[in-house]
Parts: C-alpha cells; structure tokens; sequence
C-alpha cells in the first residue's frame, strides 16, 4: 500500500507538554479531539487507485 | 442431570447462589435472575424426564448485560441506563432458552461497551471487573463479567459481545475460551448497537468444545437482524477435525511474542506456540499488509457509536457516565468527518485483500491472544505499553494488529488459553480464519485442548 500524504492533511506539530492533570476534562476533550484528527490524517494517508476501485466501500 | 445425580432446579439454585455469593467478588454481575432460572430450569427437568437429549438442557449461563432479556433491568453498564427495562429477549438469548438453557444472570459489563476510549477499568455501573485469578487484576473488557464468570466458575459459559477485542481481551486476561463469529452468524437483535458494522455476540466458556455447542444454538437466520447470513454453525465431526488439524496450514509470525511480548508472559506464550505446533505441524510465515488498524478500527466504531447515543452525549444525563476519558472521547467523534469515515469503510476493503491474500497459503492465522497479562485494576488503560495493536516503530509489527483487522474484516476468532505467566495471571492464543470457518478453528483449539491441560485450570478462591 503506496504511502502518501494528501495536501489537505496538516502534519502535527511538536505542542509544549500538557501540564494538567491526567484526568482533567478539558485536556481530555483536547486530547479526545486530537485522537479524531490523528486518526483521521493516518486514514488519509492511504492511497487507494480508484481505477481498479471496487465499485462499492466495505459492506459487512 | 440425565443421571439424575442433580436436577436442572438444583443446580440453577446452586448457581445463582454462587453468582450472588462470589459475583461481587469479582464485580462480575449486573444482576442474578432467580426466579427465570427456576422457571427455566423447572422446564428443563420436565424435558430431562422425557428423556430430551438437548446438550444445554437445564445448563445454566450468564448474558453480558448489552443483551436485552425478560425479566430484568438492561442496563448497558451505563449509570443513564440504570432503570432501563427492554421488555423482550434478545435473539440469542430466545434462541438458547428454546435449547432449553437456563439464565442465571445479566454479566457485568464496561459502560456502552468502551466505545468512547475510556481510561479505566473502573468504567462499568458494576465497577472495575475483577480477575479471578487476582483481584487486584483487571478481567479485561469490555465482556468483563462474562469473563470473569466463566473464569472464576461461576457459570460455565456466557455470552460475550465483540465490536474490537471486547471477546478476546477478557478470554485472555481470564483463562477462558471466547470464540468471536463471523459478522452476520449470529443475530444481534435485542443488543446494544455500538457498531452496526462491527458487533458480534459470541459464546465464552471453558473449552472449545464448550463454545461449538453454545454456538450452534445461537447461530442461524433471524428475520428481526437483516444483517444475519442465514448460515448456520455445525460443529466437524471426530474424523473430519482430526484430518483438518493435521493438514491446516498456520500463517505464524515469530515477532508477535519475539518483539512484543512482555516479560512475564512471553515464555508460556511461546510454549504455547510450540505445544500448538506439535498439533498442527504446517506453519508458514505470513504477516497482514502495513495498513493503519488501529486508527481504522476506532475511527468506524466511534463514528457510529457516537451517531447512535448522539442523543445521550447531548443530554442530560450524559455526565453520569463513569469515566471521564470515555465521556470526551464520545463528544469527541461526534464530530467526526464523513470523508473520514467513508475512507475507512472504503479501506476495509483493502484490509479484506490484505487477509485473502494470506488465505490463499495458510488456513488459518494464529498469534498471542493479548501480548501482556491482565493489568493492575488501577492502571490506566492507555498508559504505555498497553496497546499492542500500535506497537512501537522500532518493533517489527508483525499481526500484532490482528484483533483490530480480524475486526475490520468481519473474520471469526477463537481465543484459548495456554498456560501463566510468571506473574500467575493467565495468557492465550488466538487463531483467525476465513469467515464462516468457525468449524475449523474450533477443530483446531479442541485439538489443542485435548493435548494440553491450561484450559482445565481454576483459580482458587
């Protein structure tokens, strides 16, 4: 599977440590939606060639 | 019972005391049901001495607690569900009382089955699941109860759910047989909806052949389900298994326990592997395409988890959840983008390719049931080294991402115990096959466990 990263996905950036505490809900929140864009840049990464595409996305 | 040594009211006495004695020991019950089980069993003694030959006839068991079932509470493990009563019973749990089983008890389970991400095992209604074999372990998640019930003897088998790892974790953690079908074997109605695409229920018990039996009664169509296949479960016959485990050829990759394994459970994991080759002596090496399981897995389950308990997360009484982690974690995915998740979904067709490849060569894929033993009750669960399924880069990744693509895929798995590791706690294997290759994984781990003994092991109490 041909890694490449599209232009619309933003590379993270080193942040200065989290000083609040583990169980904090907002740095919870922020690391919650962090896990959202991480996940979504990995997913983004993977090349799929739509010429030999199947016609449909996965159906269970 | 057919020697009448003990009647099917007797034992399902005998259980829900147990279940009401030992249980909370473990936090392993949401909530005994008594009086259905003497009613059941009443049923199974009428049938006992008409000679009904039925092989779960008047066999007590425990439902995770995501199971709608008559006669008690449903309570998802959520404080916000706490009073919830679904007047009916789910698919599986009506397919096994018509085999003539006896519901002893709803099974503690983690809140909402985990979907949201949460941090500690703490996150259930009934506590942090208890390990049988040390308390102060964790029983895995999030089928906690139904693993800690079956492993510390409380019933001799449940029915677990599986959306990713939810079967396998617990089997593991607690010295159990868990077998994971295929998507679409066994109906989901009357359970919670995490993930349309990814649940299964499966049966969790002391030995595989234990989980055949189960599992035939509760596999087949159900018009309430429009994603069960219709297939049915029926179990090799003696001969057929014994060829199948001489012939079936094993996809096995070494660094899965060489790279990934922790100290204390490496070395019985590796004598598992050996005792499992001398069973089933055709091994190959064979590995899963470089593809982000992890990410996939979780950005399909909470995108649709989020959707359903949209109404939860934006309500009022969504604070009650336990564990602060999850919370953010479901508010989190909500906002999630299509194009995300339609990547993924679009994915997991690259992830099937990825497992027919390996099937052209091997029959079937086995690795370690989970790489660590069950953790302290106090850890958090994303604390390093925990996630094997995201190993480090310096790791070859071998399948340690096993459980996240079987899922993917919708692939069935059997999950069994071989042996301890130096801390005592157990440790197990895993074989994956194609779908609908229940019979042969079962063949193989019965084979296993007619050689070995780890299955036979209880804790003490």
């Amino acid at each position: 599977m041909k890694e490449k990263a599209r232009k619309t996905v933003t590379a993270p950036t080193a942040q200065p440590e989290d000083t609040r505490p583990i169980d904090d809900p907002a740095r919870l929140a922020d690391e919650a939606r962090a896990t959202v864009e991480k996940n979504a840049i990995e997913i983004r990464k993977q090349h799929v060639p739509i010429a030999t595409e199947p016609p449909t996305v996965y159906r269970p | 019972m057919r020697k009448r040594v003990i009647s099917a009211v007797e034992l399902a006495e005998e259980t829900c005391d147990r279940l009401a004695r030992v249980g909370p020991r473990y936090n392993a019950v949401a909530i005994v049901m008594r009086e259905r089980a003497l009613a059941e069993a009443k049923r199974a003694d009428a049938a006992l001495k008409r000679r009904d030959r039925r092989p779960l006839l008047g066999i007590p068991y425990g439902a995770k607690d995501l199971l709608a079932a008559k006669g008690a509470p449903t309570t998802w493990g959520a404080p916000p569900y706490r009073d919830q009563v679904i007047d009916q019973d789910a698919t599986a749990i009506a397919k096994l009382k018509r085999a003539g089983a006896v519901l002893a008890a709803k099974v503690a389970m983690v809140e909402l089955a985990g979907g949201g991400g949460y941090r500690y095992p703490s996150a259930s209604l009934q506590g942090p699941g208890r390990n049988p074999w040390n308390i102060e372990h964790w029983s895995g998640g999030s089928s906690s109860g139904s693993g800690s019930a079956v492993g510390g003897g409380l019933v001799p088998y449940a029915l677990g759910s599986e959306t990713s790892g939810s079967i396998g974790t617990p089997s593991a953690y607690c010295g159990v047989t868990g077998l994971r079908p295929t998507y679409g074997l066994v109906s989901r109605h009357g359970a919670m909806a995490l993930s349309w695409t990814l649940d299964k229920i499966g049966p969790m018990a002391r030995s595989a052949d234990d989980c055949a039996v189960v599992l035939e009664a509760i596999a087949g169509p159900d018009a309430a389900d429009p994603t069960a296949s219709g297939r049915r479960f029926k179990s090799l016959d003696t001969r057929t298994a014994a060829r199948a485990a001489k012939r079936a050829r094993v996809a096995f990759a070494e660094e899965d326990i060489e790279d990934h394994a922790s100290p204390a459970a490496k070395r019985a994991l590796e004598r598992g592997i050996e005792e499992f080759q001398k069973i089933v002596p055709k091994f190959t090496r064979a590995t899963l395409p470089a593809l982000p399981f992890g990410p996939l897995v979780s950005t399909v389950y909470a995108a649709e988890g989020s959707t359903i308990f949209a109404e939860l997360i934006e309500g009022g009484r969504f604070e009650e959840l336990v564990d602060t982690r999850q919370k953010a974690g479901l508010r989190a995915s909500l906002d999630i983008r299509a194009r995300d998740y339609l990547q993924a979904m679009r994915l997991r067709v690259s992830v099937s390719a990825g497992f027919n490849e390996i099937f052209k060569d091997a029959d079937v894929i086995l690795s370690v049931g989970r790489t660590i033993t069950a953790t302290p009750i106090t850890q958090a669960l994303d604390s390093p080294g925990m996630t094997a399924s995201n190993p480090q880069q310096t790791k070859r990744p071998g399948n340690t991402g096993l459980i996240a693509a079987g899922n993917l895929a919708g692939l069935p798995a059997i999950f069994f115990p071989c042996g301890f590791g130096t801390d005592g706690l157990p440790v197990g294997l895993q074989l994956v096959g194609p779908q609908f290759s229940e019979p042969l994984l079962l063949a193989l781990a019965s084979a296993y466990q007619r050689a070995t003994d780890h299955h036979t092991k209880r804790p003490r109490e």
